[in-house]
């Protein structure tokens, strides 16, 4: 009975879409034509909505297809500098090379070989590649750490390259940690930045930039090009979007990928770990700082990496406190998953321009003082000394699950990276849900069941990826 | 809170979200492995393939423009970023974008209402000379959509894909990966469920 209904709304929709009235439609099935009207009816005025679809104006299109492309080309780059560039190589005569290679010579002892091998020398191409195909090969969570570890091999081998006076090509990121005329400190290597070089405005120590360029026989890099790629922005949160926030005037693009801490509202206080893309800014992590304040004065002084050891007095979600310095833990941060509070701890930190100080790496150091004692920076005289930021540790948003964290260290050291937990659905911003204090993340492979929203209890399995948790599944209770 | 640790999660997706049909499959996947490559021809060609169909789409169940054209360029975008990591349409590409078009209006009632109980006054403008009439039928049109925003996310997707996307039956069965006759039910329920709001809405 309902097929035969079905179809006789389709013959009667189809009759009046061809101009025949209504009543005279449904006089075709009189028998239906009570069960007919009502949905021909709705048919009528849901086309309503239709009126005027067709006219999509030009500059929409036109900023829609920028917007794309520009996101091509953040892609094209993030994959340039995480992928190494085999340059004349395609993917078919690469995986050719690879396993003839693999076969003939194995693929493991070759690669070992090239381990030490330097720009210029014949295996070069052999650790690049072998970089290439365990970063294809590594999991979502591992290959953030790997991407750092060769962004810091490509600073070792030109420190080697200087020491041994060879001269080649080279391109490598880093921290700008002093800037004195031509001369530029970049990870511990000077650069010398002539007036042919192409430099982007603005560069100040700090910041983190590529360097392409040369080394000479005089242990020196000859920069050709140097270009923003990293920098920190501390301000008041003035726009929250799907797309973009606004911190104190500066728009920032975000997407799943940024790290946005949760709860954060319209004039709270952020720092934002900024990547540039395509001369974009684009906010790999946000990060909650505190309510409402004046927005403080940039130091000039330099931003420094420096070092330090003491005990760990606190385990946050986004903060640690080691030997009374707040640190804030940003998605680059590198933790020993099994310290504890009350451990000694070693601390690499960074100081931004506005005084914060990230944590870059805390590791246990073993046979460590009884005494939070601090020592001087590994850089020597533009170290500075640890200062207390009270208002950072104090900043955290009650939700954040900073206590969570802690607790969870301190019971199971192991790194959990798939989890099933229910709570409370406190906020839903675009593709994050705040769940019990929780932020995970929800794609168009979520499985959500029972249509929940705001204040609905649900239950959450959920997989850590790349420092995020991803909702697989989220049903209503 | 109920809180437990490392249960095993399913190794596979829900099958509800890999659509059954395959016909799309060798029509997808050389465009899928161009924009994997960031192709320089293959991502102006995917806008200008399915943009429209996904602004209609966004633009139908929302009546705002402007989002509609965020909303389809978010869609656009996200299908970039999944593809570069291996994810994204198993064998339909265009019933990936869809069901993502869905989602993100979900998503933007979700986050704007909770529930969807009312509709922001910025409709659609037609080229009706007359401002009278053009206000009538904006009227009109506001309040066939807050009808439609009572109506299920599956029922606010068929209608939208009908009359947004001007999809046939057959076409928006594809979509939803369902058959002609589940469409037909689907819409005829939705039809329904939309004249029933719309009549509690004139009493």
């Amino acid at each position: 009975m309902n097929d035969r209904l079905y179809d006789a709304f389709e013959v009667c929709r189809l009759a009046l879409e061809t101009g025949v009235p209504l009543d005279a439609s449904v006089r075709l099935y009189p028998e239906l034509a009570d069960e007919l009207t009502a949905p021909l009816e709705a048919w009528q005025a849901a086309s309503l909505l239709a009126t005027g679809l067709s006219d999509i104006p030009a500059e929409r299109i036109q900023r829609s297809r920028t917007r794309l492309l520009e996101t091509a080309a953040q892609l094209r780059r993030t994959t340039r500098r995480r992928t190494i560039a085999v340059r004349g190589f395609s993917r078919l005569a690469l995986a050719a090379l690879s396993l003839l290679l693999f076969v003939v010579l194995g693929w493991g002892g070759l690669a070992t070989a090239s381990a030490q091998a330097l720009p210029g020398d014949s295996l070069y191409r052999v650790k690049r590649v072998d970089e290439n195909l365990r970063l294809g090969l590594s999991a979502p969570s591992k290959r953030s750490d790997l991407e750092t570890e060769y962004s810091e091999r490509r600073s070792e081998e030109v420190r080697a390259l200087l020491e041994l006076g060879r001269e080649h090509e080279i391109e490598f990121t880093g921290v700008v940690r002093s800037q004195t005329g031509e001369i530029w400190d970049v990870n511990g290597v000077r650069v010398v930045v002539g007036s042919e070089a192409e430099v982007d405005a603005g560069l100040f120590p700090g910041v983190t930039v590529e360097v392409e360029g040369s080394t000479d026989a005089t242990g020196t890099v000859l920069a050709s090009e140097i270009h923003l790629a990293a920098y920190t922005w501390e301000g008041t949160v003035e726009a929250i979007g799907l797309q973009a926030w606004t911190v104190s005037g500066r728009v920032l693009t975000v997407d799943r990928a940024s790290a946005i801490a949760p709860g954060i509202r319209l004039g709270d206080r952020v720092l934002v770990l900024i990547d540039v893309l395509s001369g974009s800014a684009h906010a790999r992590s946000i990060i909650y700082l505190g309510p409402k304040g004046p927005d403080p004065e940039p130091s000039p002084s330099p931003t420094n990496e420096w070092e330090f050891e003491g005990r760990v007095q606190a385990i946050g979600a986004q903060v640690w406190i080691v030997a009374g310095q707040t640190l804030l833990i940003v998605p680059e941060s590198e933790l020993d998953g099994t310290l504890h509070v009350g451990d000694a701890a070693r601390v690499k930190a960074q100081t931004t321009a506005q005084g914060r100080v990230l944590a870059l790496k805390i590791t246990r150091e073993d046979g460590g003082n009884e005494d939070a004692e601090l020592e001087g920076g590994s850089d020597g005289d533009s170290s500075p000394e640890p200062e207390d930021t009270p208002e950072s540790s104090e900043g955290s948003p009650p939700t954040a699950g900073d206590g969570g964290s802690g607790e969870d260290s301190s019971e199971d050291p192991e790194v959990q990276d798939e989890d099933t937990f229910t709570g409370e659905v406190t906020a839903i911003s675009g593709s994050t849900w705040t769940i019990d204090g929780r932020q995970v993340v929800v794609d168009q492979e979520t499985e959500i069941e029972g249509d929940p929203g705001v204040g609905d209890t649900v239950r959450v399995d959920a997989r850590l990826v790349d420092g995020s948790w991803w909702a697989e599944k989220i049903e209503k209770r | 809170m109920v809180y437990s640790r490392n249960r095993p999660l399913p190794d596979s997706r829900p099958t509800h979200t890999t659509p059954r049909t395959t016909a799309l499959v060798t029509d997808a996947s050389p465009e899928i492995m161009a924009l994997r490559a960031l192709d320089t021809e293959a991502i102006p060609a995917l806008h200008a393939r399915y943009l429209v169909e996904l602004y209609r789409y966004a633009a139908y169940r929302t009546g705002d423009p402007q989002l509609a054209e965020d909303l389809a360029s978010e869609v656009l975008v996200r299908l970039l970023e999944a593809v570069r990591v291996g994810k994204g349409p198993a064998t339909s590409l265009r019933g990936w974008l869809m069901g993502t078009a869905s989602h993100l209006v979900n998503d933007h009632y979700r986050r704007a209402y909770g529930r969807p109980t009312e509709v922001l006054t910025e409709n659609l403008r037609s080229d009706a000379p007359e401002v009278s009439a053009q206000a009538e039928q904006n009227e009109r049109q506001a309040d066939v959509r807050r009808a439609l925003l009572r109506l299920t996310p599956e029922q606010q997707h068929v209608l939208s894909l009908r009359f947004g996307s001007g999809l046939s039956l057959e076409e928006t069965a594809l979509r939803m990966d369902r058959s002609a006759n589940a469409i037909k039910a689907l819409q005829f329920r939705a039809l329904a469920g939309l004249r029933r709001e719309l009549e509690a809405r004139q009493t």
